[in-house]
């Protein structure tokens, strides 16, 4: 069922034995993977797991405290501050509770951070703002404050703000969990438009049909590593570990 | 939406007239009848006495009483004419003031009387501080000059027995420049005319400082302040009505005698209660007669330049201590810094800021010869600072944190995210605490007239000082503070408003 992707040998990050733990509570113990240009990686498992923990570390949202992430040919937990702060743009997140920039209009919460950064000038910026969200059918909202708008208008001028900053990934933390259930649809089809269009993702979610329909890899954390990691056929149709096919049970039955 | 804060401040004004209006009632009203026998010095301590704090007449009259076990029945005023006053409106019994102060009130006020035996007798000198005998030397010999040039007859004339209209011209042609404290509230020896200051003392002081060839500069100040001001050097001597006690002898030096005076006891004629004056006459008397309202409005300007430039001392130095204390919270880092502004904080909060205001002025700028205004300034806006900070400080920890992630997800330095994302926000949040904090300067601004700045509060008390009426100077006073805070309270809800439109 899963879409068919061109997934090419170039390896965008690469994590090597991360360690995280906060105080004396160890939450991810040796965890390493790879990521591969194109991917769509879906991360599941039971609450408090570490799924979240772990991709706010990817971008250093949390500080690792031990092991390696690899950003291209870069280590990420070696380099320096001025390195980190090129390579950060490059690593998009979309978090649970949108974070869009209350004291900004939808646009400038779009333009802000590429113009800052020198990616597109003012004039460019407004543009591209206008265009996507045209696109994604919230031109009208462009001038409008954050608390104007709905949950859904919310998290998808959300990533269109992260997509502004041309990502070669992006961390998807929960995306449609705190949304009204009605408003989860218009932002999964954009997540699946993104997708669909190539780009490297990995997706945080508990919606099990989604990430089943739109990942080409999924993982399941639990006990501080990943349990399981796989196509969507086989960790849902073909569940080796014992305690993903207990999460699959429950998850089920709900 | 502005008819809703115009309806707040009128609600707000109605109050106060109610509360003017029941004030009119209350004064002049009330009063007791103690069994007071003001018939001779044996019995006095039967009746509830007024003196000004720190005089002749305050030590004279505890040291009685003391001896009658009577020293509940005294109260102290900061100045004379508050005593005087309280005097009026039957709070107390009799005042007890020197002589010709009190000849001064009785004039003014038809009710009262002087009794015909004094309290004492006592000579005013001048006050030099103890280790400066140079000067103290040369004043005696400006004003054995003075008395041969008969200066000092002629100003005892015109001032004292009314019966001359000589008047000191000063030719103030020294370049030297010499600092004279004083405590313009005891006619005739110090007192406003107009917005100038005139009295036996002070065109005495004028011919003696001519005399040694100096420029007379004179500070008007708490009486209580002036032997402080004097013996730190924020003054270099005083004119002002000073009697010579042992007491007084241990920590300044007298001058030559400058006349003799007496203390007298002034009571209110039997079966007379307050004035006569209608309110016409009255607002007359205290605002329009020798455009008394300047003070009012010169004290305004005062009080509103003071505002002003503490407020923004306060708002950029707690914006400042703000960060100090977020960066170090946040990243652990400016650790001695951050050990600075929060002993800086407690120090501020925990003392009162009429002390801060005494110090800066009194301990700190000493021996500097400073703009009073600045010192003003400098107080309030330190003091304002401290509070500011903590303010700005809960503003900026009340922003959403993930508003930070997600700048900091965008590649944003910190710098960027604190200008563009957190400060906007934090801002609009501290808003209201922040005009708050505008307001309650303002009205702590009241306490300037402790270093001698005239501001509105001061320029009221002159007021009263003049007329011995509580009532209109004060509501006038009072009404205007209102006045200005409204307007301010009204600008900062429309601010509010406009930024509202953001809200989450």
């Amino acid at each position: 069922m899963s879409v068919n992707r061109e997934i090419s040998g170039e390896i965008v990050l690469k994590v090597d034995n991360l360690c995280k733990s906060f105080g004396k509570h160890e939450i991810l113990s040796n965890v390493s993977f790879t990521v591969k240009k194109g991917e769509v990686i879906a991360i599941i498992g039971p609450s408090g797991c570490g799924k979240s923990t772990l991709i706010r570390t990817l971008n250093l949202l949390e500080a690792p405290t031990g092991g390696h992430i690899w950003f291209h040919d870069k280590d990420l937990t070696q380099a320096s501050r001025k390195e980190i702060s090129k390579i950060i743009p490059k690593i998009g997140m979309v978090f649970q509770q949108f974070n869009l920039f209350n004291n900004l209009t939808v646009r400038r919460n779009i333009t802000m951070a590429p113009v800052l950064h020198g990616i597109m000038s003012k004039e460019e910026a407004d543009d591209w703002a206008t265009g996507m969200l045209d696109r994604i059918g919230l031109r009208e909202q462009a001038d409008k404050y954050p608390s104007q708008l709905s949950g859904g208008q919310k998290q998808r001028v959300a990533i269109v703000r992260t997509m502004a900053m041309n990502p070669e990934i992006i961390l998807f933390d929960e995306p449609t969990s705190a949304l009204d259930p009605e408003m989860v649809y218009e932002v999964l089809s954009l997540v699946r438009e993104l997708a669909d269009s190539g780009m490297t993702m990995m997706l945080v979610t508990h919606e099990m049909k989604f990430a089943r329909n739109a990942s080409s890899r999924v993982f399941f954390v639990h006990d501080r590593n990943i349990q399981e990691d796989g196509t969507p056929e086989q960790v849902f149709d073909n569940p080796r570990n014992q305690r993903l096919r207990e999460f699959l049970m429950r998850v089920s039955c709900k | 939406m502005t008819a809703e804060s115009l309806a707040a401040a009128l609600r707000r004004l109605s109050a106060v007239f109610i509360l003017v209006f029941c004030s009119g009632c209350l004064s002049g009203c009330g009063g007791k009848d103690t069994g007071c026998d003001a018939s001779s010095l044996e019995t006095i301590h039967t009746c509830r006495v007024g003196v000004q704090v720190g005089t002749t007449s305050d030590t004279g009259v505890t040291e009685l009483f003391k001896s009658k076990s009577a020293e509940g029945m005294i109260e102290r005023f900061n100045t004379s004419p508050d005593a005087v006053t309280a005097l009026r409106q039957n709070k107390l019994d009799l005042v007890v003031v020197d002589e010709m102060p009190a000849k001064e009130f009785v004039s003014q006020s038809p009710e009262l009387e002087i009794l015909d035996y004094e309290f004492a007798r006592e000579r005013y000198a001048g006050i030099v501080a103890l280790q400066n005998q140079e000067l103290l030397q040369k004043i005696n010999d400006a004003l054995k000059t003075a008395q041969e040039r008969g200066i000092i007859d002629k100003l005892k004339e015109t001032y004292i027995f009314k019966s001359g209209d000589y008047h000191y011209i000063p030719e103030q042609n020294g370049s030297e420049t010499i600092v004279m404290a004083t405590n313009a509230q005891f006619p005739p020896y110090e007192y406003y005319d107009g917005n100038r200051m005139r009295g036996f003392e002070i065109e005495l002081a004028y011919a003696v400082a001519d005399i040694m060839g100096k420029k007379l500069k004179i500070d008007d100040i708490e009486f209580d302040s002036i032997i402080n001001a004097v013996s730190s050097g924020k003054a270099d001597f005083s004119f002002s009505g000073f009697s010579e006690t042992e007491e007084r002898k241990k920590f300044i030096n007298f001058t030559l005698p400058l006349i003799d005076s007496g203390i007298s006891i002034v009571v209110r004629k039997d079966g007379e209660h307050g004035s006569g004056l209608s309110f016409s006459e009255k607002f007359h008397a205290n605002f329009i007669e020798q455009e008394r309202w300047k003070y009012l409005a010169g004290g305004l300007g005062i009080t509103l330049i003071v505002a002003f430039f503490s407020t923004l001392i306060g708002i950029t130095g707690g914006f400042l201590l703000a960060v100090v204390r977020v960066v170090h919270h946040r990243t652990g880092r400016l650790g001695l810094l951050n050990f600075i502004v929060r002993l800086y904080i407690n120090i501020v909060r925990g003392t009162p800021v009429m002390i801060q205001l005494l110090i800066i002025y009194y301990v700190i700028f000493a021996s500097v010869d400073v703009s009073k205004i600045l010192v003003a300034v400098a107080a309030f806006g330190l003091n304002s600072m401290a509070y500011t900070a903590e303010i700005i400080r809960a503003g900026i920890n009340a922003v959403d944190p993930g508003q930070f992630e997600a700048g900091k997800s965008l590649g944003l330095s910190d710098r960027s995210i604190y200008r563009y994302i957190i400060m906007p926000q934090a801002l609009k949040n501290v808003l209201p605490a922040l005009a708050n904090e505008g307001i309650s300067l303002l009205k702590e601004t009241s306490i300037s007239g402790y270093i001698g700045l005239i501001d509105l509060t001061r320029g009221g008390v002159i007021i009263r000082s003049l007329t011995y009426e509580a009532f209109m100077p004060l509501m006038a006073v009072a009404l205007i503070y209102l006045c200005i805070i409204g307007i301010m309270s009204y600008g900062v809800s429309v601010l509010e408003r406009r930024l509202k439109k953001n809200e989450r």
